[in-house]
């Protein structure tokens, strides 16, 4: 046996032998290497929220109680209110998806036809479904004296009535470029609107030299400051503020779902 | 006929690699671990991630009474609402959630956990076969198998929840296996196993796939050191045994009686869809299942992953040059100095014992998940499952065992 062994030892191991387990275990780690460029993606787009929490500037106009519409807040990639809270130290009332309010929010084409109607009312409706959602955290906590429950409260005290609406969104225009835009909301009862003549955009890229600018309609937007280079978790991005020419006429407010961005 | 030297071909590589053990391991976890940092979907795990965040908006605050509220809120809910026990789950991921802030620190810290409960495992079954270049050989294998998936990822992904559950079950074996071998304390740590084991069972209940492992790997540490009997093995197991039986009974016969189980949390069984559910997963983590073998081979399109491939690349390569490189002489020589028990190659008893010990890892997802009429035609051959890390180190394991043959001793 030792001979044999010994012998095998001093052949080594055969070229092909070699050959298939480096292939083997190069083909597990490239999977690896690919899976993790996979969901790569999501590290620009968090890189962008994070720059966005990280300038305060930008939420200036927002207050406690006020309340973000958005169509592309995702919990899973911090883009909650939670993690709203927690950098600004803002403590919005609530991030909403329209689809909760407004079920046909995606389906109808016709906005005339399916207008997005008693938005305060359904909204606050909707806050107590929140606070439903959780009872048993709610119900121990009454137990261990935490009831300053904040859903319950904005819902008990009517504060929606008071605090201004924001239509938010962010995502990636490009892979490198993501953009964030903060709208007002017109609480008005038989529709939201929003009043897009004072929308702010603000953009993301990871490179300096990027030099797109938003457009809605057929407005494009300038910058109203220079790029700012802005360290986050991610690496580092360059910033950009931008709002609607001075002195030009104001848009009509629009339904939200008309809202159509574009680049210049 | 496969030509003998093809046969032995780990053997040779054993040899070599034995020689320079601890450089070999050591690039191997450096592999294993820089895999890990690249990684974005830690923070994925909603909602876990992010409930410490959202009670501080909630309540304002966060200190400790919180968290344990928070904790305690979630795993009554599981409680009442599936009939599942998992508080060392919920108290585990909060702590991790809470202590790691961004994904990036998430990740080096999965990455380094990860490596330490490889190392726990490497420690066992050099234990259990009282032979250290298995253990290094499992690494060797382990770098083929250990792959991250795109849709169900255990290794980094749900807050590394099967990560932490064979942890717990490799802890509790080791401190059995290091019993055998110590004569002063052996019936507390028999004990102290027996609780680390309840708490792998409170991580994950799929932890239960490791009893008859340990049961048959004690069995097999006490036949390589010539010392069985079965009066010994139940003496030593009766505790494990004692702890998952009342784990058992307060699930069973207290939590899904009161519980309004749904979903993946009902049993049924039906014999087209549980053969099928169990076939189409059982290969999940043979290599090449769900990999794309025309986009693998394409660079990756980022600039940092570029760098980290080209790292991997060359550390590879590093190590296959130098330790696939013959050296009889000092390849055959025993650095470790600790077969003092064993005859290699293992006898064919033991080598089957072995593949049993394998099986419920390997298979015992996939038994559990073909149970689940909710999984019922959701599986092809190109989908993974959380159970899928138990059935890849169920492999690398059973080729560490059946490739080393080693010398015979004296």
């Amino acid at each position: 046996m030792n001979l044999k062994i010994q012998r095998e030892d001093r052949i080594g191991l055969p070229f092909g032998v070699k050959f298939f387990i480096f292939f083997l275990i190069l083909v597990a780690l490239l999977n690896n290497l690919r899976v993790s460029e996979q969901t790569k993606n999501r590290d620009n787009i968090s890189a962008t929220w994070e720059a966005l929490v990280k300038n305060s500037e930008f939420f200036n106009d927002v207050h406690d109680k006020d309340l973000f519409i958005s169509t592309t807040y995702n919990d899973a990639y911090q883009i909650n209110v939670a993690d709203f809270y927690l950098n600004t130290g803002k403590r919005l009332a609530a991030f909403v998806w329209p689809n909760y309010i407004w079920p046909f929010f995606d389906e109808c084409k016709n906005f005339s036809t399916c207008p997005l109607e008693n938005g305060v009312e359904k909204i606050n409706d909707w806050l107590v479904n929140i606070s439903k959602n959780d009872s048993k955290l709610r119900m121990l906590s009454k137990e261990w004296k935490f009831t300053n429950d904040w859903p319950s409260y904005i819902h008990n005290s009517g504060a929606l009535r008071k605090s201004n609406f924001w239509y938010f969104n962010i995502y990636m225009l490009t892979n490198e470029v993501g953009l964030a835009y903060l709208i007002p909301v017109i609480k008005n009862e038989s529709n939201l609107l929003i009043d897009v003549s004072y929308t702010k955009f603000f953009m993301v890229s990871l490179n300096q030299e990027t030099r797109i600018r938003p457009l809605l309609g057929d407005r494009c937007f300038v910058s109203i400051y220079d790029k700012q280079k802005i360290d986050t978790s991610y690496g580092s991005v360059y910033t950009s503020t931008f709002t609607m020419t001075p002195n030009v006429p104001k848009l009509k407010p629009l339904d939200l779902r008309e809202m159509t961005i574009g680049t210049c | 006929m496969i030509p003998n030297r093809y046969q032995n071909a780990y053997v040779v590589l054993s040899n070599h690699i034995r020689t320079n053990v601890v450089k070999a391991r050591f690039w191997m976890y450096l592999v294993i671990f820089l895999q890990f940092p690249w990684h974005s979907r830690v923070g994925d795990d909603w909602p876990n991630s992010q409930v410490s965040k959202y009670m501080q908006w909630r309540y304002g605050d966060m200190n400790v009474e919180m968290f344990f509220v928070m904790v305690w809120s979630s795993i009554k809910d599981w409680m009442d609402g599936q009939g599942r026990f998992f508080p060392v789950a919920a108290l585990q991921n909060q702590i991790i959630l809470t202590s790691f802030r961004t994904d990036k620190s998430l990740a080096i810290f999965y990455g380094v956990f990860f490596c330490a409960t490889l190392a726990i495992w490497v420690r066992v079954i050099e234990k259990v076969y009282n032979n250290k270049t298995i253990g290094t050989i499992f690494l060797l294998s382990s770098l083929i198998f250990i792959r991250f998936r795109n849709d169900f990822e255990p290794h980094i992904g749900f807050a590394q929840l099967v990560i932490w559950s064979f942890f717990w079950s490799a802890l509790a074996m080791l401190l059995l296996i290091m019993s055998i071998d110590t004569k002063s304390i052996r019936y507390p740590t028999d004990w102290a196993a027996a609780l680390v084991y309840l708490l792998a069972l409170c991580q994950y209940e799929l932890a239960i796939l490791f009893l008859p492992t340990i049961i048959i790997f004690l069995s097999l540490a006490f036949q390589i050191r010539n010392q069985f009997k079965l009066s010994k093995l139940i003496a030593k197991i009766y505790p494990t045994i004692a702890t998952t039986m009342c784990y058992l009974l307060f699930v069973f016969l207290y939590l899904r009686p009161k519980a309004n189980p749904s979903g993946n949390y009902v049993t049924g069984f039906s014999i087209p869809e549980s053969i099928k559910t169990f076939y189409t997963t059982v290969p999940a983590s043979l290599p090449f299942m769900g990999v794309n073998m025309k986009e693998i081979f394409l660079l990756p399109n980022s600039s940092n992953m570029k760098l980290v491939f080209l790292v991997l690349a060359m550390i590879v390569i590093l190590f296959i040059g130098k330790y696939f490189k013959s050296n009889p002489l000092n390849g055959n020589s025993d650095i470790h100095g600790n077969n003092r028990f064993i005859v290699y190659p293992l006898s064919t008893k033991l080598k089957f014992m072995s593949l049993l010990s394998m099986f419920p890892l390997i298979l015992g997802p996939s038994l559990i998940l073909s149970i689940q009429p909710n999984w019922w035609g959701y599986f092809d051959f190109g989908h993974t499952y959380l159970g899928v890390f138990y059935s890849e180190i169920g492999l690398a394991t059973l080729c560490a065992v059946y490739f080393f043959r080693g010398k015979k001793e004296k």
